[in-house]
């Protein structure tokens, strides 16, 4: 054999994805494209695209889902699987690269994909997550609404200033009846890697009692807006944000969903972690995803799974926590997703040089839920705030006395769906 | 209880190999071609040659004998240490293995081979990558800045 050839001219091209999917790492991947035009196509396209006649083009379904990129990035995250198709916004002119004879359009779909899913991979190689919550969207019960609600276990601590900063779930007489907690990420589309929770202690009861749950399980999706019904949600949870400028009283609070009728029946979830047990400890746990997640339209479910601390007072259990964290990374403004209703369908859009303000289109045609999910929190909590314990008798004797004083205020209960 | 059968594989180089049956079906291609069928008890593969069929049916030998010992314990790490010795061989004869595990459909051997392979591409420059595999230039330098240029974080 003349030794200036190389042994890889003499493989099947089966043998050569083989050799190529035992590469973990995207670059290496990458590095293997540049080496040749040759190389180039082959790891875009496959050894489908071999099978078919070297020089004609190969009809369109035979590329599907070829590119080993692509290939890649669907074995670290199979979530990606949901994915429809990959449109990439560049406003720069690329000079592509002569491959011989082949259908351009098909050629270039190809080339988006396989740039995106690259940088996908790559991004989430190098991740350096932090906490990317950005707001609360609503939970299944909350006791002493709104001064107990999901907003408080935004802030890190048990604690803000001399005020006790927790969520306290409703009592209830059976531990098995379970509680959630959704909220809403910093991005659309985030790759996330752990979640910690603080379960509240509360250090103003006899014994500081602990009210962590037994276990926990997660889950990540996006909102579903199918039906009429749904909209009409979304309109009133915005409506009832509302906004006192008083110092009195607490401001623009989510309202419970009941854990009844939502979070199931409100969005479409994802992917679902298995259950983790949870320490009856004071102490911001963590939970380490097996691994990192790939979370479409950046919603993220807490589920806090058996009740273990009754409260003395009305010996019914509670699950409180303090503080929560979803550690991760937004891959936004890279990639910007899309989902259709009511096919369910999700587009990725690629942006390799997004421009620093970007201005969302609202259009009747393609509504981006997230966006108008974002809206919902308002102004946060102003003013002195009341330290509140587990006392909800004299919580109740205080609101009255507040009610009287300032009669311009209005205290409502969450509205019924 | 009849005895298995010997079937005589014979390389490209006509050199003719008696194994068990047990062995030669390691290759489910020989598998598929044999069959029930128990008048044939050989066949020519063409595409193999001597040298490298030898090291092959070493391979599906000592797999086969292998799984009578699945249960000892450290079996595993004894297997997977001959598995890396075994591989450790000049380039061509690696190349030529990768091909007849292929051609011969033994998912294992692809498999170790393909991931030999795989680890000598690992963390290598294009440059270096060539040189490993003589792979000629086929892009005009400005084709390869382009594909640089797109891809700047893999060339870091």
């Amino acid at each position: 054999m003349d030794p200036s050839e190389s042994f890889f001219n003499e493989l099947d091209f089966d043998a050569i994805v083989v050799i190529l999917m035992c590469l973990e790492d995207p670059a290496d991947l990458i590095r293997v494209c540049s080496l040749s035009r040759f190389w180039y196509k082959f790891a875009i396209l496959g050894s489908d695209w071999w099978h078919d006649t070297a020089m004609a083009w190969p009809s369109y379904h035979h590329l599907i889902a070829n590119g080993l990129c692509k290939k890649l990035c669907l074995r670290m995250f199979p979530q990606l699987s949901v994915v429809e198709s990959v449109v990439e916004q560049s406003k720069r002119l690329r000079n592509h690269i002569d491959i011989g004879s082949c259908n351009s359009a098909e050629w270039e779909n190809l080339e988006r994909e396989h740039r995106a899913f690259a940088f996908l991979a790559r991004q989430c190689k190098t991740l350096a997550g932090g906490n990317c919550i950005a707001e609360a969207v609503c939970a299944s019960s909350t006791d002493n609404y709104p001064f107990e609600s999901i907003v408080n276990t935004l802030d890190p601590g048990d604690r803000v200033g001399p005020r006790a900063s927790y969520w306290s779930s409703k009592g209830q007489r059976d531990h098995t009846v379970p509680e959630t907690l959704v909220y809403k990420l910093s991005g659309d589309f985030c790759v996330i890697t752990q979640i910690n929770i603080q379960p509240f202690q509360a250090y103003f009861q006899t014994g500081d009692p602990i009210y962590a749950a037994k276990s926990v399980r997660f889950r990540v999706g996006h909102p579903k807006f199918s039906c009429p019904e749904d909209i009409l949600l979304l309109e009133s949870i915005q409506n009832n944000i509302w906004t006192d400028s008083s110092e009195k009283f607490p401001i623009a609070q989510p309202v419970d969903i009941p854990h009844q009728e939502a979070p199931e029946s409100r969005f479409i979830w994802t992917w679902t972690s298995q259950e983790f047990p949870m320490a009856q400890e004071n102490r911001l746990q963590e939970f380490k995803l097996p691994k990192p997640i790939l979370c479409f339209g950046g919603i993220v479910q807490i589920e806090l799974l058996g009740r273990v601390q009754r409260q003395e007072m009305d010996n019914l259990f509670y699950i409180c926590v303090s503080h929560v964290e979803v550690i991760g990374k937004g891959l936004f403004p890279e990639f910007v997703t899309e989902i259709f209703e009511p096919s369910g369908k999700i587009v990725l859009k690629y942006c390799p040089n997004p421009h620093p303000i970007r201005i969302r289109s609202r259009s009747k045609d393609r509504p981006l839920f997230i966006s108008r999910l974002s809206t919902l929190r308002g102004d946060l909590m102003q003013g002195p705030r009341r330290v509140f314990g587990r006392m909800p008798h004299i919580f109740r004797l205080i609101r009255q006395q507040d009610e009287s004083d300032d009669p311009e205020s209005q205290q409502h209960e969450p509205e019924p769906t | 209880m009849s005895s298995s059968r010997i079937i005589t594989l014979t390389s490209s180089d006509e050199v003719a190999f008696d194994v068990d049956e047990a062995v030669a079906f390691e290759s489910q291609t020989i598998k598929d071609a044999f069959g029930d069928d128990r008048a044939d008890n050989g066949t020519l593969l063409p595409n193999v040659t001597s040298k490298i069929l030898s090291k092959v049916i070493e391979y599906c030998n000592m797999h086969v004998e292998a799984r009578k010992f699945e249960e000892r314990s450290g079996f595993d790490e004894e297997l997977k240490a001959w598995d890396a010795d075994f591989v450790k061989v000049d380039q061509g004869t690696l190349f030529g293995l990768v091909d007849a595990a292929n051609y011969l459909n033994i998912k294992g051997l692809l498999d170790l081979t393909c991931q030999t392979v795989a680890e000598q591409i690992k963390g290598k420059t294009p440059e270096e990558i060539r040189r490993t595999f003589c792979i000629k230039r086929y892009f005009t330098p400005e084709e390869e800045e382009e594909v640089r240029r797109e891809n700047q974080w893999a060339f870091e």
